[in-house]
């Protein structure tokens, strides 16, 4: 019989510690953090691209079948939804999760739409859920990208599979108010139901109640934070105020108490003034004290103020005049006025607002310029602020000098 | 019993033939500790992409033109970062931490871009070109309280600021797909204003630096947010181009500098997209020579709804060839019907966003006929994908036939 040499053991061994030494190595790695900003953690490498159905002409139904076949697909659904959930449940990783998350959207998008939307009903009720390690990420549309759970990732679809079973399923969730990331999708699903606003007053009900939930507000959640954009949508007086009395809140120091709440606050109050400068402008002249606890904020909410405007005129020069302001607010104000500055994001509901092009700013910078000076000739205004407005302005209308050659885009396949 | 034959007759030696225990374990040990010494060494000696300095005579590389330096002021604090203009010469693209501070919630004020700078000292207050706002993209959960993930925040790092004239006349192509530029393996460059690069703990002063060539593929982290192994720079750099050679030869602006590993080995980038794309565009409006690009999408396949149905029918369009988002979109549609009330009807985009046209209104007047704007309710959305009409008559006793549906899109 043939001998084994007794060197067999040395080159395994240096296979095994050559392994070794680099998962040591590489267990050490740092996060990665902004190249003027502070370290974050890192999260999951996501994508999620949609496997899209085929294309089939006419028919979203089989609607000849018959309704056993159906109650047959249903039941058979609902199981697979069920045993998903079990799946999420024992998981051990992210990898096996994200596979689960694409199952679970392919399952969707394989059935017949009433037949996932029905299941998916049942399966709301039944009270069963898991976490799927995901974020709540809203996409462009203000359908999710991921949903942090089962729950969730269902009444995303279902707003987009059957809207009637999505209202009704949603009033459901939110009468509920078990969970702040439902909550949101349940009161986007009823925005989307909107048609002219019949929906409106129902939505201000409904966003009015969220804000009530002290507990949800302490430690606000993503989909919490992005179902502000209702108010948005919305852009109602009563909206307006719904976010200020929020944000108003103050421990005994004196602190807000809602910082992670503050932001999402200001991206909406500043999104209103642009649809409705009316509700913002009504509030503060009602109220010239709004946001006093929040003096930047404030400037820069009326450095949105279209003084070519009678009403916004008026509430600019009562802003000005009135005194009181925080400290370094009017010189802050003053270096941000009139604001060109636009957001844009992936919300739940609300589509973006018209951004004015460079000329129309130019335009607008060039009439707010003699309106200025003609307020400082007159005494209507006094002040440094007011001067700096004007050397701004100035020195804006005095740099236009556009160039209209074309845009130089490149296809890079 | 000792070790004095190792092998069986013909078989070959792979070491040494030595004679006692200890020369043998000798020479085993030393093996070991050889192999595992170039292990580790391997291991530290990683090679990473840095940037040097633009004039370097070694890398011989010109200045590049349409990057500079950007300084912004944020309550009391001045920030420092990079840019580049590119698309048109009223555009400047950096990142939004830069301009926008996320403690304060402030936009800053005082922006000033000073193209292709390159000099040990700052440049002095005012002689940089001032620029009129930005366009910001953000979500109203990144904030720092949600920041659990900070690679969200970092995938909507992103803000092109826009002048009232020329920025400079040298201006970089605009590569429309970012992220499959980035995963390609074309050749990249980085270029920016780090104020040290972590690699070496060189100083950057104000200094342009630009990266080697290299082919590296990135990988998508999360959203638009795409990392590189072996490539990174330092703070200043947030915000300087990464530019990627097209198929043509031509090199385009793909994604922006965002962020680094404390070590320098590694670095994010947030790609260009679509949303980028419409934010430049909506800029311009016809600055750019009118870069929206106008398409009108029809199907008029008659279809008879059943008659007090609570099911749905549909009908579909396939919107392709843009770039950008929706800017505009007309709707127009036509169902025949003696009771319009009978009628639901929505819509459904391509990412599966529901606006609903008609619900149970109209009473008893004929038909359902609709030119709508809808670029209230649609703008912002996604474009190219099939976009689907929704029927249904859920009422007996009038009959309804679809005729015809169009969408006309801008992005």
């Amino acid at each position: 019989m043939k001998k084994v040499p007794k060197i067999w053991w040395v080159f395994p061994a240096l296979v095994l510690t050559a392994v070794l030494i680099l998962t040591f190595r590489n267990s050490g790695r740092q996060d990665e953090q902004a190249d003027s900003q502070s370290p974050g953690e890192s999260g999951p490498a996501i994508t999620f691209s949609e496997t899209g159905k085929d294309e089939v002409s006419g028919d979203a139904l089989k609607v000849d079948e018959p309704d056993s076949v159906n109650r047959g697909l249903h039941g058979d659904m609902l199981l697979k939804l069920f045993r998903l959930t079990e799946r999420f449940q024992l998981a051990g990783n992210e990898g096996e999760k994200y596979a689960i998350y694409r199952e679970l959207l392919a399952l969707i998008q394989a059935s017949e739409e009433d037949v996932a939307a029905s299941a998916i009903v049942d399966y709301l009720r039944s009270g069963k859920d898991a976490s799927t390690g995901f974020e709540f990420e809203v996409g462009p549309d203000g359908a999710l990208v991921s949903a942090p759970t089962v729950r969730t990732m269902l009444l995303d679809q279902i707003g987009q599979l059957d809207p009637h079973l999505a209202l009704e399923v949603s009033r459901e969730v939110m009468d509920g108010r078990t969970n702040p990331d439902e909550y949101a999708l349940g009161i986007r699903n009823l925005a989307w139901f909107d048609l002219e606003g019949d929906t409106h007053p129902e939505m201000e009900k409904r966003f009015s109640e969220m804000l009530d939930e002290t507990s949800w507000l302490a430690g606000p959640s993503t989909g919490f934070l992005e179902a502000f954009d209702i108010a948005v949508e919305l852009a109602s007086l009563k909206s307006f105020e719904n976010i200020v009395s929020v944000i108003k809140l103050e421990d005994e120091n004196g602190a807000p108490v809602l910082e992670g709440v503050e932001k999402a606050a200001f991206v909406a109050m500043d999104r209103i003034m642009l649809r409705n400068p009316d509700a913002v402008i009504e509030t503060f002249l009602k109220d010239p004290s709004l946001l006093d606890f929040a003096p930047d904020h404030r400037a820069s909410l009326l450095s949105r103020l279209d003084i070519t405007q009678a009403s916004e005129r008026e509430a600019f020069v009562t802003y000005l005049n009135r005194g009181g302001h925080g400290e370094g607010e009017l010189e802050y104000f003053g270096s941000i006025f009139p604001n060109g500055n636009y957001f844009y994001g992936n919300r739940l509901v609300s589509s973006q607002e018209e951004t004015p092009s460079i000329t129309t700013i130019q335009k607008r910078d060039a009439e707010t310029l003699q309106i200025v000076k003609a307020m400082i000739q007159n005494g209507e205004v006094t002040g440094t602020a007011i001067e700096k407005i004007q050397n701004q302005l100035e020195r804006f209308v005095s740099e236009v000098n556009n160039v209209t050659e074309p845009v130089t885009d490149l296809q890079v396949k | 019993m000792g070790f004095d034959s190792l092998n069986e007759p013909g078989e070959q030696d792979l070491l040494p033939k030595v004679k006692g225990t200890t020369e043998k374990m000798k020479i085993y040990g030393t093996s070991f500790i050889l192999t595992a010494a170039l292990l580790l060494f391997a291991s530290d000696a990683q090679s990473v992409e840095y940037p040097t300095r633009a004039t370097s005579t070694q890398r011989g590389y010109a200045t590049n033109q349409a990057t500079g330096y950007v300084r912004a002021t944020i309550g009391s604090s001045a920030w420092r970062g990079s840019g580049v203009v590119a698309r048109h010469q009223q555009l400047l693209y950096s990142c939004a931490h830069v301009v926008w501070d996320n403690g304060q919630w402030a936009p800053a004020s005082g922006i000033q871009f000073n193209r292709a700078y390159n000099s040990q000292s700052r440049p002095a207050n005012g002689s940089g070109q001032g620029v009129r706002g930005f366009r910001y993209f953000t979500a109203y959960s990144s904030s720092a309280s949600q920041q659990n993930n900070s690679n969200r925040t970092f995938s909507s790092d992103f803000v092109i600021m826009y002048a009232n004239s020329s920025l400079g006349s040298a201006t970089a192509y605009y590569a429309t797909d970012g992220g499959n530029a980035v995963l390609s393996n074309r050749s990249k460059k980085l270029v920016g204003y780090p104020s040290t690069i972590k690699y070496t703990g060189d100083p950057g002063y104000y200094y342009q630096h630009n990266t080697n060539y290299f082919t590296t593929r990135a990988s998508q982290t999360y959203g638009d947010y795409f990392r590189f192994n072996g490539v990174g720079s330092g703070g200043g750099n947030s915000g300087g181009p990464l530019f990627v050679r097209g198929t043509n030869g031509v090199w385009g602006l793909a994604a922006i500098w965002i962020s680094g590993l404390p070590d320098g080995t590694r670095g994010g980038v947030r790609v260009l997209d679509d949303a980028s794309y419409s934010m430049g565009t909506n800029a311009l409006e016809t600055l750019g020579g009118s870069p929206r690009i106008v398409k009108k999408f029809s199907n008029r396949k008659k279809l008879n709804l059943p008659d007090g149905s609570s099911r749905y029918k549909f009908r579909s369009v396939n919107a392709n060839g843009f770039i950008g988002h929706v800017h505009s979109i007309r709707f127009q549609t036509k169902i025949t019907t003696s009771y319009r009330a009978d009628l639901d009807v929505f819509l459904k985009s391509p990412k599966g966003r529901i606006t609903w046209i008609s619900r149970d209104k109209g009473g008893s007047a004929n038909h359902l006929k609709v030119n709508k704007d809808l670029s209230g309710r649609l703008r912002g959305q996604v474009a190219n994908g099939t976009w689907r009409l929704y029927m249904r008559d859920d009422a007996k006793g009038d009959r309804s036939a679809f005729r015809n549906f169009s969408l006309s899109i801008s992005d």
